[in-house]
């Protein structure tokens, strides 16, 4: 009997094994192999150069258009906020999107496809952008971040990202190409006063200038005080410079990704 | 065997009141001897108090439910049976100078077999709702004043029909725990993690609880009262028991089995236990549910010498659900949304595991030279790991799904344009595309796959570079690893029959070491241990991102330590004394202890903002308390009586609540002092033949409270924990609590419980607001203007009335209750000065910004009822009694899927637009229709 007793304990204890609760996870495919392929019906340099013919505080509501691009800049600086860059081979394009930290998901080099329907292309300040709406004040919104999926459609990563190589004279005289796209100067240096400087100061985002060797053409740099890089030094050499291009009416602005984007290793011209 | 249980004067109400019926002694003397059983269950009924009237001669019923007394005086004698287990029964006998047999006594159990009171009170102590980690939420400590209820009506009540709801007795919050000597309670927080008991219902089922200020024998207790679980393996239940539960609340099953040997012929006893518990899912989406439980222990009696030792483990592991704001649950359509969880890979994952295992052993010795004389002293050590984990980040996008910058609320709340437009068209969204509101698992991995990185001078070694895919998300665990030594010695002397002296000391010596630990990489290679709310400040200086200068720019892989990494130790000793006076009509009592704590933090990480303040070992901080309590009963006659209790207890604060940021820096509150607690309770009591009508006030202010509140604030101006530091806190608590129970018919019994109470705020507090980004130390400083806001302590009006029903064989019992006045927890930034600046109070944002919210009231039926099978009787062949009893209970049987439960406001507040809106209420919805039925085999 009292062995009776025993092995029921035993048999209750048994029954304990009886495991049930699964909790291991397999790691994710890493889907940022994967190409979608979605069909494209529209080119960059087309919404740009539509843009552009725009008057400023305007914007278009745009059609059933599908693009794609390959983001050249991103926020991971801090430099950039709340929108990213990319380029197909036609031209470039600003996507303003409502939303921090978006290298996380879009980081430079990865391919992604827009549905344009629904929203807008606009003229900031002389500046293309592809915005979620305007206001009525005159200022835009980005797309809402619940929203981003349905307008989005992330594509492979790395892909190759190869700047523009440009001279600063080809620049001016083709802003309408170049406008949105990351382009390369080389021969540039900072202009007395923006070299041997913080980036930006710590409570203004602040406009630096570089220039070419002759001193004939200047380029604003603007610089953001939440850069992560915004207490650095500006370097007081010379060669090339990466960035993106935007346009202040019809004045060219250049935006670093990072100061990896200057390489100015080269003795300072005189 | 020997009346190795006999125990002090623990005499009952009732059976004082027959004292004075003594009958007369006579000459010469004989012995008394019976076993005392449970008329429907047949089962023993152990630790039984049998005691001789008027005679100081007493003794408990063994395991088998035996007793014996000898040296009773010739003649006749009436005989008191008393246990929480029934109503006292007494028996009236002639005494010779033999063995008086009073043979097995069959006593009807009092309300319900002891089974039933197992199951609901994992609900009660297993608190699956987590707070905002920024509210440092201990509730899952917390909640479940007591482990569980004994015989008295109003304790039932308020633990297995309020205490789902929340309800906290009295409003307040910890109470005093035993088991087998060892005291429970953490001393850094105050709390009993009662969760660690969960499974070993079998063996724990022996309890005594003192409520209130009333005395008790083992220690000083607390203004709630204290609770003393025996679970040695001489007083476990001889037999075993298997037992299958079924539930659809916090786990879905529950296999149990125990064995228990009693206590042999040789003096000794043991006492097995298992059980496991499993949900692959709870009641709450995403919430699953694992653990284990083992109990083992032996007991050995020599002579006047009890000696045992037990052991117990619970490892769990338990997926959490989490509170939401209105606006969640409505775009869920689900009150019980969850959003900690998400699919990984189509699996269900939850972000927020806890994970628990710090076993318990304790061993104590047990000396009684006479019945008059009872010394015990245990030596306890509790160690192991508790880790909660969440989704940690590094400058990367906030992971929650119902962060507020995505909701459609922040395209009306948010800025200067309202845009009522795009809400809608975000609402749409969520409408469409559900999965929104969870985890994204799959993303997050995605994004950890795709952030290449190079690391500079890792470790801090020159050209000591590395690359590869830094973790922009990491599951990280908050982990508690504890190491707690206690001793305790309680002795308990008989000084006459009308004095009874109890007195102890209690040493506790803990230390904790906490810090973060990266469980999960989520596919990256690495984490790197910085600080990224201190990378605003680089500018001023570059080591301020480091977590751990001495390790600067460190690789983390899985299982490493990051963020914070520190060791409280805490050293507690009580000397306490107390004397009891019992006569005919007048109990007296009173009882005073002193104590010292003292604590100190030691930081094994050099933090970078605080670098001279945050390694190597703090001075100590050290606190002398007091404690004085007393009062009595007076029995006006057989029916009525009347008793007032009252104390005044000191509290030294817990090292939480002293160091501003324990994380990363020794700088305490300025002058950190004891808490100060004054509590009165009075009441009348009217006991007759099945009626128990009790009337109770109570009032307890309690001053000089320190209370730290700490959670991260958003606000793109500040991006850092910040920590709330409150002093002299005071508070107030009283109200009234009604018990009523009367037999209706002669197994129909009708009980009726109310407790009505206000615990509020009584002054106006300081509060002093610290960064954790900031290196500088000195504190923004104001008023909270928090006078008469409730405390957010539950229903503080509660109402039930059940009827049971009792016939021999089986039971039914049926409640009504009701919950109110539920106040959400107010966060006091939101009653300062500057959170109503330039706001007119004609405006109606003024009491929008002050009011503090009321939880709606809500009714509840909850039906339960059980059944004992003999089954002996239809198998002849079995030489021993098995039993087989079934027991079922549904709660909330009309499924109202809407009873807001808990609220509390989120402690960031717009200051800069005063909308309370943007940062709304959060809630957690108590349980529709639940159930648990169980099965349980006893051999």
């Amino acid at each position: 009997m009292k062995f009776l007793r025993f092995s029921m304990f035993v048999l209750g204890a048994g029954l304990l094994l009886n495991s049930c609760v699964k909790q291991k996870f397999d790691t994710p495919p890493d889907t940022t192999k994967i190409d979608p392929n979605l069909a494209v019906n529209g080119r960059l340099s087309d919404l740009s150069a539509a843009a552009l013919n725009m008057l400023s505080g305007k914007s278009r509501v745009l059609g059933d258009t599908t693009v794609y691009g390959i983001v050249v800049a991103d926020d991971r600086s801090g430099n950039i906020y709340k929108k990213i860059f990319i380029q197909d081979s036609s031209g470039g394009m600003q996507l303003i999107i409502d939303r921090s930290y978006l290298y996380g998901d879009y980081p430079v080099g990865r391919k992604v496809y827009v549905h344009l329907k629904g929203l807008s292309l606009t003229n900031y300040k002389g500046t293309p952008e592809i915005v979620y709406s305007m206001n009525a004040d005159g200022t835009t919104n980005g797309i809402p971040t619940a929203l981003i999926g349905t307008y989005i459609v992330k594509a492979s990563y790395p892909n190759p990202v190869v700047p523009y190589e440009v001279s600063i004279t080809d620049l001016y005289s083709n802003l309408n190409k170049y406008v949105n796209t990351l382009v390369k100067i080389n021969n540039m240096q900072f202009e007395q006063g923006s070299a041997n400087v913080v980036y930006s100061d710590p409570n203004t985002s602040t406009n630096r200038t570089v220039t070419n060797c002759s001193k004939t053409a200047k380029l604003t740099m603007y610089n953001s005080s939440f850069a992560t890089f915004q207490p650095a030094i500006t370097p007081d050499g010379n060669g090339s410079i990466v960035g993106v291009v935007s346009l202040y009416y019809s004045t060219p602005q250049l935006t670093l990704r990072d100061t990896a984007d200057i390489k100015f290793t080269a003795p300072r011209c005189p | 065997m020997d009346n190795f249980y006999i125990s002090g004067l623990r005499l009952s109400l009732f059976s004082l009141l027959l004292a004075g019926t003594a009958a007369q002694a006579q000459p010469g003397s004989g012995t008394i001897k019976g076993r005392v059983v449970n008329n429907l269950t047949n089962t023993p009924y152990s630790d039984v108090t049998v005691m001789v009237l008027g005679k100081n001669l007493q003794a408990k019923s063994s395991a088998e439910g035996n007793f014996s007394i000898a040296d009773v005086p010739v003649g006749k004698q009436l005989v008191v049976l008393s246990s929480y287990k029934f109503r006292n029964d007494t028996i009236e006998t002639i005494v010779t100078n033999g063995t008086d047999d009073l043979g097995t006594i069959y006593i009807a159990p009092l309300e319900r077999p002891a089974d039933d009171n197992s199951e609901i009170p994992t609900i009660v102590v297993e608190d699956n709702i987590a707070q905002d980690d920024e509210n440092i939420g201990f509730d899952a400590e917390n909640s479940g004043a007591f482990y569980t209820a004994n015989g008295d009506e109003f304790l039932r009540t308020s633990i297995f029909t309020f205490g789902p709801y929340r309800f906290r007795a009295r409003g307040y919050a910890n109470t005093d725990i035993q088991f087998n000597g060892m005291p429970l309670q953490n001393v850094q927080t105050g709390f009993a993690p009662f969760s660690q008991l969960g499974g070993l219902n079998d063996v724990l089922r022996d309890r005594t609880i003192a409520y209130g200020l009333r005395p008790n024998e083992f220690s000083f207790g607390s203004v709630n009262g204290s609770t003393y679980i025996n679970a040695t393996a001489a007083n476990q239940r001889k037999g075993g028991t298997v037992s299958y539960y079924l539930s659809n609340r916090s786990y879905r099953g529950r296999v149990m089995a125990t064995y228990n040997s009693g206590l042999m012929k040789n003096g000794w006893a043991y006492s097995l236990s298992a059980s496991r518990r499993w949900a692959q899912q709870g009641y709450v989406p995403g919430t699953h549910y694992d653990g284990m439980s083992f109990y083992g222990g032996v007991s050995k009696v020599i002579g006047h010498n009890q000696f045992d030792l037990t052991a117990l483990a619970a490892p769990t592991y338990r997926g959490l659900s989490y509170t939401a704001a209105d606006e969640a649950f409505a775009l869920a359509g689900d009150h019980y949304y969850n959003e900690v969880w998400g699919y990984q890979n189509g699996k269900i994952r939850n972000s927020r595991v806890d994970s628990i295992f710090q076993p318990i052993i304790v061993a104590s010795h047990t000396y009684k030279p006479s019945s008059r004389t009872r010394w015990t002293n245990s030596l306890g050590y509790k160690f192991g790991k508790w880790k909660r984990s969440r989704v940690d980040m590094y400058n990367a996008y906030n992971p929650n799904p119902t962060y507020y910058r995505n909701l459609p609320s922040y395209y009306l709340n948010g800025g200067v344009n309202s845009r009522p437009d795009i809400a809608a068209a975000v609402l749409q969204e969520y409408k469409n595309n559900p999965g929104l509101l969870q985890m994204q698992f799959d993303n997050m991995y995605e994004s950890n796959y795709m952030n290449t990185e190079t690391i500079y001078n890792v470790d801090g070694i020159a050209g000591n570079n590395y690359t590869g895919k830094r973790s922009l998300y990491v599951i990280g665990n908050q982990v508690d690893d504890l190491k707690a030594l206690t001793f305790n010695s309680t002795i308990t002397h008989a000084l006459s029959d009308k004095l009874l002296l109890n007195g102890g000391l209690l040493a506790v010596q803990q230390s904790d070491e906490y810090y973060r630990q990266v469980a999960d990489l989520m596919g990256g290679d690495y984490y790197v241990n910085y600080n990224q709310f201190a990378a605003q400040q680089t500018l001023f200086n570059p080591s301020y991102t480091q977590n751990n200068l001495n390790k600067p720019n460190s690789i983390i892989r899985t299982g490493d330590k990051y963020d914070y990494d520190y060791i409280l130790r805490t050293l507690r000793a009580n000397l306490w004394g107390q004397l009891q006076y019992t006569s005919n009509r007048l109990d007296l009592f009173g009882a005073a202890g002193i104590g010292r704590v003292s604590f100190s933090r030691e930081g094994l990480f050099k933090n970078g903002l605080f670098a001279n303040n945050s390694f190597g070992k703090s001075p100590d901080q050290s606190f002398i308390t007091f404690k004085a309590k007393g009062g009595g009963a007076y029995r006006i006659d057989e029916k009525n009586s009347i008793f007032a209790y009252t104390a005044y207890i000191t509290d030294a604060p817990t090292a939480r609540d002293t160091y501003v940021a324990p994380t990363n820096r020794e700088f305490t509150v300025a002058n950190p002092q004891v808490s100060k607690t004054t509590s009165l309770e009075a009441g009348y009591d009217f006991k007759r033949k099945g009626v128990h009508v009790r009337v109770t006030g109570y009032a307890t202010d309690v001053k000089d409270a320190t209370l730290i509140k700490r959670f991260f604030n958003d606000d793109p101006d500040i991006l850092s924990f910040v920590n709330y530091a409150m002093q002299h806190v005071n508070t107030r608590s009283t109200g009234v609590e009604f018990l009523a129970t009367t037999r209706l018919y002669s197994d129909l019994t009708a009980t009726a419980v109310a407790s009505i109470g206000q615990s509020f705020y009584t002054n106006r507090p300081t509060i002093s607001i610290y960064q954790d980004n900031i290196p500088s130390m000195t504190p923004i400083t104001h008023t909270v203007y928090i006078q008469n806001y409730y405390l957010g302590v539950g229903p503080q009006s509660v109402y039930s009335f059940a009827l049971r029903y009792s016939p021999r064989g089986y039971w039914v019992n049926a409640s009504v209750n009701y919950f109110d006045r539920n106040y959400v927890e107010i966060n006091p930034e939101r009653r300062s000065q500057l959170a109503v600046d330039l706001v007119s109070q004609l405006d109606p944002k003024w009491k929008d910004i002050l009011s503090q919210e009321r939880l709606p009231g809500a009714f509840v039926v909850n039906l339960a009822g059980g059944k004992t099978v003999d089954i002996t009787r239809y198998v002849k062949s079995l030489d021993r009694k098995i039993t087989l009893t079934i027991n079922g209970n549904i709660g909330n049987l009309l499924n109202n899927q809407d009873i807001k439960m808990q609220g509390y406001e989120q402690l960031r507040y717009d200051l800069v637009n005063q909308n309370p809106y943007k940062f709304p209420n959060k809630y957690g919805y108590a349980y529709g229709l639940n159930y648990g039925v169980s099965l349980i085999l006893r051999f």
